[in-house]
């Protein structure tokens, strides 16, 4: 199923949890709605689920508008954040339920339950309760709920976030690997930037309502648009440096106190307009290098080892830098280090709209 | 240590005093239904029950005679009738108020706390001409209908309550499957406030049982019901007061009994787990 | 957002849900708020005829005319009655509650037992117990004790009859204040009177300065809630006292119950009845307003 988002925006009396949003899903395509909490993706859903109506603009399924189609007969299948399966039925009359609505007729019922749980492993749980499961269990009986009818679009809200960090891993894979299979159109909505990056084929970023943009991880993770996507996108985050952009002699230099970038040749030309400009410029911590060997205004604040990598936080003047250094580098906290960046991978925003001015590769 | 034993000794001897009348009454009223001849007031000089005799034995009443079961059987019916009308109409506007957005909803929902608020029983003039008018007086099925909208504000707060504590992600998800709101409601959501069910129908019940005033007042003196029976009794000129605490009792512990079902069922509530119940 | 409801899930679905109540509140209480105003205006007699006689039953009652000459003696009654049991119930209930958390867990559950038990007994039961009790004869519980011991017996209802009535009535209401107030500490943070204890309040100051203040709501709705109860109640007093001895007890609404029952004049009884709505509909615009009642009101999460 195609679903076009158009114009859509949701007034909540006061609040506008959603603001002109436009969005194509394209047929069998896994959308994520990535946001921080409170930013209108779980509104964005449940409209496109039909418990809201759009204060202005249309949802289309196939081209067609549902906005008057109630959430029954859009013919969607939901798994929610908190699974909200019958507690006072077992799991196979939670699969059921669907079917028994729609008169299928026993027989027919019974077969696609069995075809379901076997799809989804979840054939001894069958005639326990909620109470009785494991939280990944249950999740699975949501799953397997939402998907018995034969949905035309999957709907999920947050479905992993109430699973342990192990079993979240695996259910990952999973869902991605069920969704390629069955080739369902989804929709999944997660404020956790991994969970999005390594699942969806588009991830949709919102904030404070607005669309900031669609795109491929990849995407969003090399070309961010602006600088909510920058930061938003990767662990951990891009490190944020306000600079000026001045011209000195024939060259052009980022500067910061005593902080100075000289920009190689290539970028004077696409950047020579920004004079004087007040600027972001936006490092990756995996774009730094430290140099333990040269002395500078840096100073080594904190070093945390993460096994693979060691994440070493670096107080420059005026600011902390999160810096990804190999393992091997030996790092002492208060000693003074260099660090260098690669011209070719630094981003630069405009301070005052926040637009990204240059990306890497562009 | 020691001013803190000595001040909770005070606190003891305080409730104590409090306590003191009201247990002597409670204690002196047990003593008077089970104990024949009394001494020095309020011992009994030998158990029996012969104060129960109203159990075998008819009552007289008026210029007739009447027996306690036939009373015990009215107040049964007038109580199950207004307990039913209550539970139904709670159950269902209950789910309506905690779901349906309408016009008109907040001012019903304040509308019901001002109605509790308002004793209903000053209305009784009133409500005396209205089924008078209606032909409901002297009926058991009307007064337990008029005694049922007593309680009817406070029931749809409390069924409310119970439907509010649903998840909404429960509703949504029965409405992606199929439902409309009939379905909803019928199919998951009272099926998971059952407890709420009972503790609704044991409120309208235990009220409805208790009730003395709209019965005594809109009932004709042929249909007695247990209170009735036990102020008439009490009007009389000549009292006999075992033979009423007796009385009593048994007009008593049915509600108490109920009182104690009503705990074990508010226990088991459903839970649901997990966040996204917003 | 209502369109929709119109549209979809229906005035249908609407009218199955609400319809019910909505009849009984109109039947019940609009109703007879109607009736009783149009009675107040006749002189409804034993003969159940409306003869409208104007403002006929307020000269009377307020003295114009042809005077009552009861009238002042039950207003009087009323305040007594009402401003007597008010504090007996919330003052007694905060003290038995904030007493009974003191003392050991089992013998304050045993305390707050006995004062819910009236809770729990039917109004005729209650004023069974009170009526006994308070016999003037020495078939009475407190006579039996006294003339046991020695003493003289006393004729409790005829020498102090509003004294029980408001005990009465107070501690029934004791009943509902306690459970309020207890369940209201219960969830005051333990770890709040600890620190207090730590910073070296004693338990009086602890009481005054931390647990006090907290329950000033659930202190404020019981105050409201009872001054409400027992303006309107006549209830028990009819059933221990029957407002005897010669109008001694007789409050307000039991004496326009009295009209209308007793003596059958309905329209008389009536005009009594509108006055007390009236103090009822002011004293809850006052408290609604104080409270804010949208406080309570939260918003629907589907809309259709």
């Amino acid at each position: 199923m195609r679903v076009s988002v158009d114009r859509l925006t949701k007034q909540f009396r006061d609040v506008r949890a959603v603001a002109d949003l436009s969005l194509e899903i394209r047929d069998g395509e896994f959308m994520a709605l990535l946001g921080p909490s409170g930013c209108g993706k779980t509104t964005t859903l449940l409209t496109i689920a039909g418990f809201y109506k759009p204060t202005s603009g249309t949802i289309l399924f196939d081209g067609r508008v549902v906005d008057n189609v109630p959430p029954r007969d859009r013919n969607i299948g939901m798994v929610f954040q908190s699974y909200a399966l019958y507690p006072h039925m077992t799991a196979h009359d939670n699969i059921a339920f669907p079917l028994k609505l729609r008169r299928v007729p026993r027989q027919e019922r019974e077969t696609r339950i069995k075809t379901v749980a076997a799809m989804l492993g979840i054939e001894d749980v069958l005639p326990r309760r909620p109470g009785e499961m494991s939280g990944g269990q249950q999740q699975r009986v949501a799953l397997a709920r939402a998907l018995v009818k034969k949905p035309g679009l999957l709907l999920l809200d947050e479905p992993l976030s109430n699973l342990d960090a192990k079993l979240r891993i695996v259910m990952r894979a999973e869902l991605k690997r069920l969704q390629k299979d069955l080739g369902i159109t989804t929709i999944f909505v997660t404020h956790d930037q991994t969970e999005a990056m390594t699942m969806a084929d588009r991830i949709a970023v919102q904030h404070q309502g607005a669309l900031q943009q669609v795109g491929s991880p990849e995407d969003l993770y090399r070309r961010p648009a602006n600088l909510f996507v920058a930061g938003f996108m990767g662990t951990p985050p891009m490190n944020f440096l306000d600079v000026s952009l001045e011209a000195t002699g024939d060259a052009l230099v980022l500067r910061r106190e005593s902080f100075r970038f000289s920009l190689p040749d290539p970028l004077k030309q696409s950047l020579g307009h920004l004079v004087d400009r007040k600027l972001i410029l936006g490092l990756r911590p995996e774009d730094i290098e430290i140099k333990p060997e040269e002395a500078s205004q840096a100073e080594v604040y904190v070093v945390e080892p993460l096994g693979r990598e060691a994440l070493v936080t670096v107080k420059v003047p005026g600011a902390m830098l999160k810096v990804l250094a190999p393992p091997h580098i030996q790092l002492q906290a208060g000693t003074h280090v260099g660090w260098h960046v690669m011209p070719d991978r630094i981003y630069l925003f405009d301070a005052g709209t926040e637009e990204a001015l240059l990306v890497p590769g562009s | 240590m020691r001013s803190r034993n000595w001040r909770r000794s005070l606190w003891y001897l305080l409730l104590a005093l409090v306590a003191a009348p009201f247990l002597v009454m409670y204690v002196g009223f047990f003593l008077r239904a089970f104990g024949e001849g009394m001494t020095l007031g309020i011992i009994p000089r030998q158990w029996g029950i012969t104060s129960f005799r109203f159990m075998w034995q008819p009552i007289a009443w008026g210029l007739g005679r009447t027996t306690m079961w036939a009373a015990f059987g009215n107040t049964v019916v007038f109580a199950t009738v207004s307990g039913l009308v209550v539970t139904a109409v709670c159950m269902l506007a209950g789910y309506a108020l905690s779901r349906v957005e309408f016009r008109g909803k907040d001012f019903f929902l304040v509308l019901q706390l001002i109605l509790h608020a308002v004793p209903g029983q000053i209305l009784l003039i009133a409500i005396f001409f209205l089924l008078l008018y209606l032909g409901l007086l002297h009926r058991l099925s009307g007064v337990a209908l008029a005694r049922a909208s007593l309680e009817i504000p406070l029931g749809i707060w409390m069924a409310k309550g119970f439907f509010d504590g649903i998840p909404w992600d429960v509703e949504r998800s029965a409405m992606v499957d199929g439902c409309n709101r009939f379905q909803v409601w019928y199919r998951i959501f009272l099926p998971l406030v059952r407890p709420g069910i009972a503790a609704v129908f044991i409120w309208g019940f235990l009220f409805a049982w208790h009730d003395f005033i709209y019965v005594y007042t809109l009932l004709p003196g042929t249909i007695k019901l247990m209170s009735t029976l036990i102020q008439n009794l009490l009007a009389t000129e000549v009292v006999d007061y075992g033979y009423l605490a007796a009385l009593s009792l048994v007009y008593t512990i049915p509600p108490l009994a109920l009182f104690v079902f009503l705990q074990r069922a508010l226990l088991k509530v459903p839970v649901f787990g997990g966040k996204g119940t917003a | 957002m209502r369109d929709v409801l119109r549209k979809r899930s229906g005035r249908g679905a609407l009218a199955f849900f609400m319809g019910p109540s909505a009849a009984l509140v109109v039947l019940f209480y609009f109703v007879p708020v109607i009736l009783t105003f149009l009675i107040a205006f006749t002189s409804m007699g034993r003969t159940l005829l409306w003869d409208f006689i104007g403002l006929g039953n307020f000269a009377r009652l307020f003295g114009i005319g042809a005077r009552d000459p009861l009238v002042p003696r039950i207003l009087v009654n009323t305040v007594v009655f009402t401003l007597g049991a008010l504090p007996v119930t919330v003052i007694g209930g905060l003290l038995i509650s904030v007493f009974s958390m003191r003392v050991r867990p089992g013998a304050g559950l045993f305390f707050r037992s006995v004062f819910f038990i009236p809770r729990a007994l039917p109004p005729v039961v209650w004023g069974f117990l009170w009526a006994w009790s308070f016999e003037g004869t020495r078939y009475g519980l407190f006579n039996a004790i006294r003339s046991a011991v020695g003493l003289p017996i006393v004729q409790w209802l005829i020498r102090y009859p509003m004294i029980i009535v408001v005990l009465a009535n107070g501690f029934l209401g004791i009943s509902l204040a306690m459970l309020v107030f207890s369940a209201a500490i219960a969830t005051i943070p333990r770890d709040l009177t600890r620190a207090a204890e730590v910073d070296g309040a004693s338990e009086g100051q602890i009481t005054r300065h931390i647990i006090l203040p907290l329950l000033r709501w659930p202190i404020l709705t019981m105050t409201a809630w009872h001054l409400m109860s027992f303006l309107n109640s006549y209830v028990y007093v009819m059933l221990i006292t029957g407002g005897g001895p010669y109008y001694m007890t007789e409050v307000w609404s039991l004496y326009a119950y009295h009209m209308a029952f007793v003596q059958y004049r309905y329209g008389y009884g009536a005009a009594f009845v509108v006055l007390l709505v009236v103090v009822n509909v002011s004293l809850l615009l006052l408290v609604l307003r104080a409270f804010g009642m949208r406080r309570m009101l939260t918003r629907g999460k589907i809309e259709v």
